[in-house]
């Protein structure tokens, strides 16, 4: 009978089978638990059912000569991660009260296995130093992305729905935050 | 997978081409770390080994000091270019791979999302650091398995969440995604494409199981490489099928396809690739 690859690997190198065992079985643990810590990888993504919703959000930038910055597309793949990801990470900021998300997260598990982080926490997490600091570093990557000097921005929020058509509606409109050149 | 010197030699510059590729679109879609403009939100999440990283300072240090931050990218592009030129050298091998390494938890804590997209890039450089061949072969049969496991690993979680029975999963996967791109672009050809898709919300659905199914496939490769050209088709597939539900391409990935291929010598080993490499 043919080998399995770990038999193999066990026959010709002990310490490389214990390095990818080890590997293979904390990845294994890390799915079963649900919970990913890097590099033992969860490819989790949208196996959750998504929520069904009628109303849905949209980010939009408004430079100050009256032009929108489309982050949607025109762009690559990565700068757009860094356009929209960080944004999206300070509206949910400002939501929560200027509180960075995983804090609360962490907060509300902490009676069990989060207990230990607490002193660390300040250190890992966001605070109100880096939540201020935000609409500068957001300023000063504009540019870099558009290739224009930017003077000031506001980004809203736009609440919208699809219509019957398939096509999108605004429902509302408010000001997430604005900045301008000091 | 037995291989001879000078096939791992060709192996690695073309992985490492593939990985060079990555890194210059990174340079030119302004997302090397010099280029970040000290991002301040950091987003370690839940994620033990990110924390560990953010406590080192390193992310910081390198996000809030431009000079470091340059040279830090000018030392990784350098150690991918020196493989390249210098593949039979290990150590540079082990180098880069610390130095993405870092990159990869930065990029990461700084986009504010743990993206899986530059995984393949983080893993498919650890074959290369032995000069051993059968080592070797043993490694870069696990990576075949690595790719194996996380397509096979993605079809389980949609398993046993039950996603694949949710009625709509596919079409709100879709209208959440694309959200923003249908209201900054109501009237491009794509946007027409993605309102007649919703406009057949079942065609989407079914569309999202079938990538789903695909996933599945993958499991029969932990048991034989008959169907490894099957697998390697829907490799490359599969990103595509993510970028029209979530608009994320994940071409990063591209790179363990590479581990599907049969690169077993041939009689004649002058094949187009191999003239090049």
């Amino acid at each position: 009978m043919k080998r399995s690859y770990l038999a193999r690997v066990y026959a010709y190198d002990k310490r490389l089978f214990f390095f990818i065992a080890g590997f293979a079985g904390l990845t294994l643990l890390c799915n079963l638990a649900g919970h990913e810590v890097t590099p033992f990888f969860v490819w989790g993504m949208y196996s959750a059912p998504e929520k069904s919703t009628d109303q849905y959000e949209v980010l939009e930038t408004r430079l100050a000569d009256g032009k929108t910055l489309d982050a949607s597309a025109g762009y690559a793949d990565n700068t757009r991660f860094f356009l929209n990801s960080p944004l999206a990470q300070y509206k949910e900021m400002k939501e929560n009260g200027g509180i960075d998300v995983t804090r609360s997260i962490i907060d509300a598990r902490r009676h069990n296995k989060y207990r230990w982080i607490t002193p660390l926490e300040d250190r890992i997490f966001n605070g109100e130093r880096e939540f201020q600091a935000f609409t500068d570093w957001y300023a000063r990557y504009l540019p870099v992305v558009t290739g224009e000097e930017v003077r000031a921005y506001a980004v809203e929020v736009k609440h919208v729905h699809y219509d019957d058509h398939q096509h999108i509606v605004v429902d509302s409109t408010h000001l997430l935050t604005e900045w301008r050149q000091h | 997978m037995e291989t001879t010197l000078i096939q791992q030699t060709r192996l690695c510059r073309l992985v490492f081409a593939c990985i060079l590729g990555s890194l210059l679109y990174a340079l030119f879609s302004h997302t090397l770390l010099h280029q970040l403009q000290g991002p301040v939100l950091k987003y370690p999440y839940a994620d033990p080994s990110y924390w560990v990283l953010v406590l080192t300072g390193i992310p910081s240090f390198l996000a809030g000091h431009y000079g470091a931050a340059l040279a830090f990218d000018v030392c990784l592009l350098g150690s991918c270019v020196l493989v390249l030129v210098f593949p039979e050298r290990r150590w540079l091998v082990v180098v880069f791979f610390v130095l993405y390494s870092v990159y990869f938890f930065t990029y990461n804590i700084y986009g504010n999302w743990h993206t899986g997209s530059k995984a393949g890039v983080l893993v498919a450089p650890v074959p290369f650091m032995t000069r051993d061949k059968r080592r070797f072969g043993m490694l870069w049969e696990g990576l075949r398995y690595f790719t194996l496991f996380i397509y096979t690993d993605a079809f389980l979680w949609k398993l046993f969440r039950v996603s694949w029975l949710h009625a709509d999963q596919g079409v709100l996967i879709v209208r959440e995604n694309l959200a923003a791109y249908l209201y900054h672009h109501p009237s491009t050809l794509q946007a027409r494409c993605y309102y007649w898709f919703l406009a057949h919300p079942q065609l989407v659905n079914w569309l999202f199981r079938l990538g789903w199914i695909a996933e599945g496939i993958f499991i029969v490769g932990f048991f034989t490489r008959k169907y490894d050209k099957l697998l390697l088709v829907l490799s490359l597939l599969l990103p595509f099928g993510f970028f029209f539900f979530a608009d994320a391409f994940f071409f990063e990935l591209y790179v363990l396809c590479l581990t599907l291929v049969d690169w077993k010598p041939r009689h004649s080993d002058r094949s187009p690739i191999a003239a090049v490499l």
